[in-house]
């Protein structure tokens, strides 16, 4: 994947105009911040871009095919979108082995690494439902890049996350960039955002209100 | 102080806001009592052509006999096959829908900001008990309601008086004698809503235990045991007036559904309250 | 879509409920297989006795057959009864309720997005429906198995039909008395694909409420519906009795089962089950 372009893109949901003719340009191995506030839009453009839902005017396009018409979904994406969402009474990697078995990209090995990379433990036999938050958002995160996507979206993925998880994300976001994906990211630490962004769109009432390239200064925010 | 918000909280959330529960409940018993209505109607054209009787206006008594009825005792038979009392069935089980979930939902969800505000268990539980007992209540309540309207409506005497020839037809159950007022008034206005009362309150101790459905699932095997074995220790024969001595000549009496009833309610709010003691409230998935 | 379907299927058969159905299921076709085995021996020892004591010269013993006494004809017992009643709970039960599950925990846009709409509702259908089908139709194999290992399967003979319950004009009648195991096998067939079709009704409703026990229930109280629904139409049209799977499925007794009402039913589950399901997967959004 090289590009995406989002061209006079507008979602309206029930009556609220909640992306408002938006357009913007990404372009692989680079690193893209969302900042805004609550309801600025940043999750509804994240989901639009995924093809989970459908702009009701505009067009998106993943290297000049239109999302939602020849493309039902970005062919290699990779995704953590609000909560983390996994099957309780399976463990960690049972988990992320149901989701490998799809498309069947990777081994278990590669699983495993994954894991350990986040900072699980591949043999961990607890079921999902007793990890802690922070945990469920390690699981979350891996689940996102283990099959080396092409476009990695994460929403807000520092949330429940210490002070290590954070620095994790961060080593993890540059790896995926170093690899030449096209990563996508929305979060409410400004600092983080602009510490790991090359670009940060500011959104407001779902439109991009600034555009900026790293470095940021101080007064972006 | 606290209890009465709490069971103002639940009659608010658990019936005022649940109203299509009872326009589903008019449906029914607009249903029925068309149901009813038809069978009526091939009786009294059946006498006329017969000549064995004359047509007969159903009072009010008799359309509510007829919905809360039930059936007369099955004997095992090979070459008979069970059949369902399927008014009554339908009746109780979307009663039993009905008071299924709000209790577990309302604890793993909203309910438990009250919980913590009211520093005390055992209030919340009884306010769904209490919430329970109004449910069942409201729901017997639209049912009769609708169905004296319909009889307004149509013209029936406004009567409890029961016509034999009539119900032996439609239920169709023997029944004995030309209508005795004060047992029906008992047997359908009384103890089939404290029975069903019971049997509510059993489903909901057990979601304490057990998910919702295999409550649910639970409630539908005591309807259909009940249905199919005449059994004093099954309850759900209590609420069917046609099972009661006083129709039948043998079956179940008053008295003992009355104690039975109160035995199982007493039972499901004393062991729910010892269990709701040592609840770990957590949220479902969901 | 082999992946997708594997994945399904694992979920499917894997999980607690599925294997507690079964065994619900199987404890009732035993039950109703043992009350049925003490009736035929009841029923063998008298005429025994009868035919010994020179009484009775014809022991009617065609009647007494596997054909008479296995689950769908036997409805008497309770334990069939309970099984036939419960049956839409017991295939919804399994896991119809998997794409409420995980659309409401938003665990269905983890296998979207890999796997395309189309693909995983489809694969979810199919693994609902075989759940389904099967949860229900393995009772009926031991139930089967039992009776057949125990009785005589002695051919039914016409002259008898009021013992049997099949008359002219019932659910595939015309096999019965010719070609009983046959008869068998449809009637089967018939349970299995009514459990599979009210699966994946139930997955269906799923498609426009969040709560789970509306999507397992549903199937269950149209079915009780139609029951009414039969009973009210009697008057008007005697094949209406048995509408709902309930009775056509089991043994009906008095009434006659005639196979406009299973054709009739299963064509709307399955054509308005499909088409939801498709246009679920062409366009739906998930938030």
């Amino acid at each position: 994947m090289e590009t995406i372009e989002c061209k006079d893109v507008t979602k309206i949901i029930k009556k609220n105009k909640v992306i408002d003719h938006l357009s913007l340009t990404l372009h692989a191995g680079q690193i893209y911040g969302l900042q805004g506030i609550n309801g600025s839009g940043k999750t509804m453009l994240m989901r639009l871009i995924s093809g989970l839902i459908y702009p009701t005017s505009g067009s998106i396009f993943i290297d000049g095919e239109e999302l939602g018409k020849r493309l039902a979904f970005p062919k290699s994406l990779g995704l953590l979108l609000e909560n983390p969402a996994f099957l309780d009474p399976y463990t960690g990697f049972q988990n992320l082995h149901q989701l490998a078995s799809i498309k069947r990209l990777v081994n278990d090995d590669h699983l495993r690494e994954v894991l350990r990379e986040v900072g699980l433990n591949p043999d961990d036999r607890r079921p999902y439902r007793k990890y802690s938050l922070g945990m469920k958002q390690r699981l979350g995160i891996a689940a996102a890049y283990m099959e080396n996507p092409d476009l990695v979206i994460l929403d807000e993925p520092t949330n429940a996350l210490d002070t290590d998880g954070i620095e994790l994300v961060k080593k993890i976001l540059q790896a995926q960039k170093a690899r030449g994906a096209l990563v996508l990211i929305s979060c409410h630490d400004l600092e983080i955002l602009r510490h790991m962004s090359d670009e940060i769109f500011v959104l407001e009432d779902g439109h991009v209100k600034a555009h900026l390239f790293a470095p940021f200064e101080e007064e972006a925010s | 102080m606290k209890f009465i918000k709490l069971v103002r909280y639940d009659l608010r959330h658990g019936l005022l806001k649940r109203w299509k529960w009872y326009v589903g409940a008019v449906l029914m018993a607009v249903a029925f009592w068309l149901l009813f209505c038809t069978k009526v109607a091939s009786y009294n054209r059946g006498a006329l052509i017969t000549g064995d009787g004359s047509a007969i206006t159903p009072s009010f008594g008799d359309t509510v006999f007829f919905v809360f009825a039930g059936m007369s005792e099955y004997i095992p038979d090979p070459h008979q096959s069970f059949s369902f009392p399927l008014i009554w069935m339908l009746l109780y089980l979307v009663l039993f829908w009905m008071t299924l979930e709000y209790a577990h939902n309302d604890l793993t969800k909203t309910g438990q900001q009250f919980l913590i505000r009211t520093n005390g268990r055992m209030l919340w539980w009884l306010s769904k008990c209490v919430w329970n007992f109004c449910a069942v209540l409201s729901f017997f309540a639209v049912i009769w309601l609708t169905l004296l309207l319909l009889c307004l409506l149509s013209g029936s005497p406004i009567s409890l008086t029961l016509h034999a020839p009539l119900l032996e037809f439609t239920v169709p159950a023997a029944v004995s004698g030309p209508g005795y007022v004060a047992p029906l008034l008992f047997s359908v206005f009384c103890l089939a809503p404290l029975v069903l009362f019971a049997l509510s309150m059993l489903q909901m101790a057990f979601t304490l235990w057990l998910k919702p459905i295999v409550s649910f699932l639970i409630s539908v095997v005591i309807l259909v045991a009940s249905a199919y074995k005449l059994s004093p220790l099954l309850l759900g024969n209590y609420a069917m007036p046609v099972r009661n001595v006083i129709y039948s000549g043998t079956g179940v009496t008053n008295a003992a559904g009355v104690l039975l009833s109160a035995a199982v309610i007493a039972a499901a709010v004393l062991f729910g309250a010892v269990r709701f003691r040592k609840y770990d409230v957590l949220p479902i998935e969901e | 879509m082999k992946n997708v379907l594997a994945l399904e299927m694992r979920k499917a058969f894997r999980n607690r409920s599925f294997l507690a159905v079964v065994l619900i299921g199987c404890v009732l076709g035993l039950l109703s297989a043992w009350m049925c085995l003490m009736q035929y021996g009841q029923d063998t020892y008298y005429f025994q006795i009868e035919a010994d004591s020179g009484y009775i010269s014809n022991p009617m013993l065609e009647v007494e057959s596997f054909y008479t006494y296995w689950i769908v004809m036997d409805g008497f017992t309770l334990f069939s009864s309970l099984f036939f009643y419960l049956l839409p709970l017991l295939s919804t039960l399994p896991y119809a309720w998997s794409y409420c599950q995980e659309r409401n925990r938003a665990y269905e846009r983890n296998l979207v997005v890999r796997c395309g709409r189309f693909r995983y509702y489809f694969g979810k259908y199919i693994a609902a429906f075989l759940s389904g089908g099967l949860a229900v139709l393995l009772p009926v194999l031991l139930n089967i198995l039992v009776m057949a290992m125990s009785i005589p399967a002695r051919t039914p003979q016409a002259d008898y039909m009021i013992y049997y319950g099949v008359s002219y004009g019932d659910l595939f009648s015309a096999v019965f008395y010719t070609y009983p195991a046959l008869y068998v096998l449809l009637r089967v067939l018939l349970i299995f694909l009514f459990g599979g079709l009210l699966a994946v009704f139930g997955m269906s409703v799923a498609y426009f409420t969040r709560n789970r026990v509306a999507v397992l229930v549903t199937p269950f109280f149209c079915c009780v519906a139609l029951q009414v629904l039969g009973q009210a139409l009697y008057s008007y049209m005697a094949d209406s009795a048995l509408l709902s799977p309930i009775n056509f499925l089991g043994q009906s007794g008095d009434f006659s089962r005639p196979l406009w009402p299973a054709l009739l039913e299963g064509g709307i589950l399955l054509a308005g089950t499909l088409l939801l399901t498709w246009m679920r997967g062409r366009k739906h959004e998930i938030y």
